[in-house]
């Protein structure tokens, strides 16, 4: 058995010539088997495209010019449905120490072989150190994972650490995902910083810091995530990590390495218990002190809970500062809830712990 | 009266009492302990200079030379860092940080002031001559440093370009000289270069006239004019001693020879010797 034709009906904006590359691989196929997995195979890549709202696959009798049936061989039909190419969205959001106002357009298949063209503004209160790479302006994406942004950013840092911190800057990530391997990013992210807004009665730790900077930064990072949900895990486990390398020109230099892992072992009865640990480490180059926008900081909901947000680790005067080293762990036993078995709802007994600690550029020169 | 018994609730509390470790970092004290000497933080000075480059930063450090107020100076780019956006900045024994006025201030607290001796007319003098030196000769200096495009590329570029790193080093001068032209076209719809050095000229020879032979425009004792004034010339004739670029502002101050006595005068009494930085 042999595939005579692939008909690919439903296309409008996207390039023929892009979807042919793809379901090129169909042709070659000897038996119904390989047509059978091509095609899927086929499927799965045109449905990472992100274009499509509907794929489908129909083999068909393949008839010769009058009609007739042929004995050998199938036409691959593959209905495809292109979904909407504009897409925006405004809203405002508030949680977790941050209030934030956003707008985004996003135009789908923009030239027709699966970019995404996106554009998104935010206004906010952000005081939380994880989330920092929310808004990123005019951002360019491409099918294969590619991805190009300019951003400029300002971050309210007034609550915790008497500051602000306003960022512009220009990065490139490409990121490979397999869900046998997990997700690996590979980005450079160039950005000037500027720490401005110092508040009067901040402390020296603080100001000192003040003042333009520029970093200019390779990093990888890797996520394998094999739990069931990612906001209320029952079963799996997530490993991370993510090494970044800042030096190639700028003033910034350090190597800085984080990494994550959490369990989740069901007990049965909707009983699960969950298991995770977090460390991370900042080494400066040439014993330089660190700046409080490269360093780590710890506490909050989503660290340790029972610290106000960034409560743990080095302060001077009312400013958390941050410091180079860190770990944090915890248990957790997610129970269900009389009469919320069905909702996403849990109880939940924990017991988490870590620390933050600077490192002093003394020790750093015996390491060196 | 005896205690209440604790109620349960109180018991259950006690059977999880709260540790609390030792913080893992103590800043240390800024100034540094124990002699907790005042810093003042100024704008970077040349190689071969013992003073800033910046003439905010050099009239402040004039200022608390002449009233003896025991301080150390370091060097800092980043004005960010100062409460005000602007350098220079002190650090006092406290560890409060003062901007401007508030220098000021503290050095009258602790030293008294440069001026209490003098008569109500000299005090007014005093007040038109500064405010006539701060702004003819501010303008006459931005306009000499920063709109003259050979003036901006000999002297200021360099200054600027081993303080930042690559690209900021070409960004953070341009911003710098887009805001002074800025500033300057607030206050003369247009630039004429005649008319600046004349308003100069002017100012320089009225300060020639009202210093004489004498030490200090005030007598025998420095005051706070002798810090703006000292401030410009010295500028003027250190930072602008370059001959490829346009000079005149420098040639005109050449021609009052009481003050560039003056000024020399005052660099070797409270600069030269010092150990500065």
């Amino acid at each position: 058995m042999r595939v005579n034709s692939i008909r690919i009906e439903g296309l409008n904006n996207t390039r023929p010539s892009v979807v042919e590359r793809i379901v090129k691989p169909i042709l070659e196929s000897q038996n119904l088997g390989d047509i059978l997995v091509e095609s899927q195979e086929a499927c799965r890549r045109l449905a990472r495209f992100g274009v499509f709202e509907d794929l489908g696959v129909v083999l068909d009798t393949s008839r010769d010019g009058f009609g007739r049936p042929t004995d050998e061989g199938v036409d691959v039909v593959l209905n495809v449905k292109e979904g909407s190419r504009l897409w925006a969205r405004t809203g405002a959001d508030v949680g977790n120490y941050e209030g934030n106002m956003k707008a985004r357009l996003k135009i789908l298949n923009a030239f027709g072989a699966g970019e995404i063209l996106e554009a998104n503004a935010s206004y906010g209160i952000e005081t939380d150190a994880i989330t920092q790479n929310k808004d990123r302006e005019a951002l360019f994406q491409t099918g294969t994972a590619f991805q190009v942004a300019v951003y400029k950013q300002l971050r309210n840092n007034q609550i915790h650490s008497s500051h602000n911190e306003d960022i512009k800057g220009a990065s490139a990530r490409y990121k490979i995902s397999s869900p046998r391997l997990g997700t690996h990013t590979l980005s450079y992210d160039a950005a000037w910083r500027q720490i401005s807004g110092v508040a009067e009665g901040a402390s020296w730790s603080v100001r000192k810091d003040a003042g333009h900077s520029f970093k200019s930064a390779v990093a990888h990072s890797f996520t394998l995530d094999r739990r069931d949900d990612s906001m209320l895990p029952t079963r799996g486990f997530l490993f991370k990590t993510s090494e970044e390398f800042a030096g190639l020109g700028g003033d910034v230099q350090h190597v800085k390495g984080e990494g994550e892992g959490q369990f989740v072992l069901p007990l049965g009865s909707g009983f699960s218990l969950s298991t995770s640990f977090r460390g991370g480490l900042l080494l400066p180059f040439n014993c330089a002190s660190t700046r409080i926008n490269d360093r780590f900081f710890l506490g909050g909901p989503l660290t340790i809970r029972g610290f106000r947000q960034s409560g743990v680790g080095p302060q001077d005067k009312e400013d958390a500062i941050g410091g180079d080293a860190y770990w944090a762990a915890g248990v957790s036993l997610l129970t269900p809830l009389p009469y919320l078995v069905d909702k996403p709802m849990k109880g939940h007994f924990f017991i988490n712990g870590g620390s933050l600690a600077p490192i002093d550029p003394g020790t750093c020169s015996l390491l060196s | 009266m005896t205690t209440p018994p604790p109620t349960p609730y109180q018991r259950f509390l006690k059977a999880f009492p709260l540790k609390t470790f030792p913080p893992t970092f103590v800043p240390p004290d800024h100034p540094p302990a124990p002699e907790k000497t005042p810093i003042l933080y100024v704008f970077p000075r040349r190689k071969q200079h013992v003073t800033s480059l910046d003439v905010e930063c050099v009239k402040y450090q004039a200022l608390l030379a002449f009233s003896n107020y025991h301080h150390v100076t370091r060097e800092c780019h980043q004005s960010d860092v100062s409460p005000s956006g602007h350098l220079p900045f002190l650090v006092d024994s406290e560890g409060k940080v003062l901007a401007g006025r508030e220098i000021v201030e503290e050095v009258l607290a602790k030293m008294g002031s440069l001026e209490s001796k003098l008569s109500d007319v000299d005090l007014a003098d005093l007040k038109a001559f500064s405010a006539m030196t701060d702004s003819k000769l501010k303008f006459a200096l931005l306009y000499a440093l920063w709109y003259d495009d050979r003036n901006y590329f000999e002297l200021i570029v360099p200054v600027y370009e081993p303080l930042y790193p690559w690209p900021l080093n070409l960004i953070i001068p341009r911003l710098q000289r887009s805001k002074n032209l800025a500033w300057m076209l607030s206050r003369k719809a247009v630039l004429r270069r005649d008319e600046i050095l004349e308003d100069a000229r002017t100012t320089l020879s009225a300060l020639s006239s009202r210093l004489g032979g004498q030490s200090y425009f005030f007598g025998s004792k420095a005051s706070s004019l002798d810090a703006i004034v000292f401030a410009y010339l010295h500028i003027i004739l250190s930072v602008l001693a370059s001959p490829a670029i346009d000079n005149e502002l420098r040639d005109i101050v050449l021609k009052h020879d009481n003050l560039v006595a003056y000024a020399r005068r005052i660099f070797n009494t409270y600069f030269a010797s010092s150990p500065g930085f």
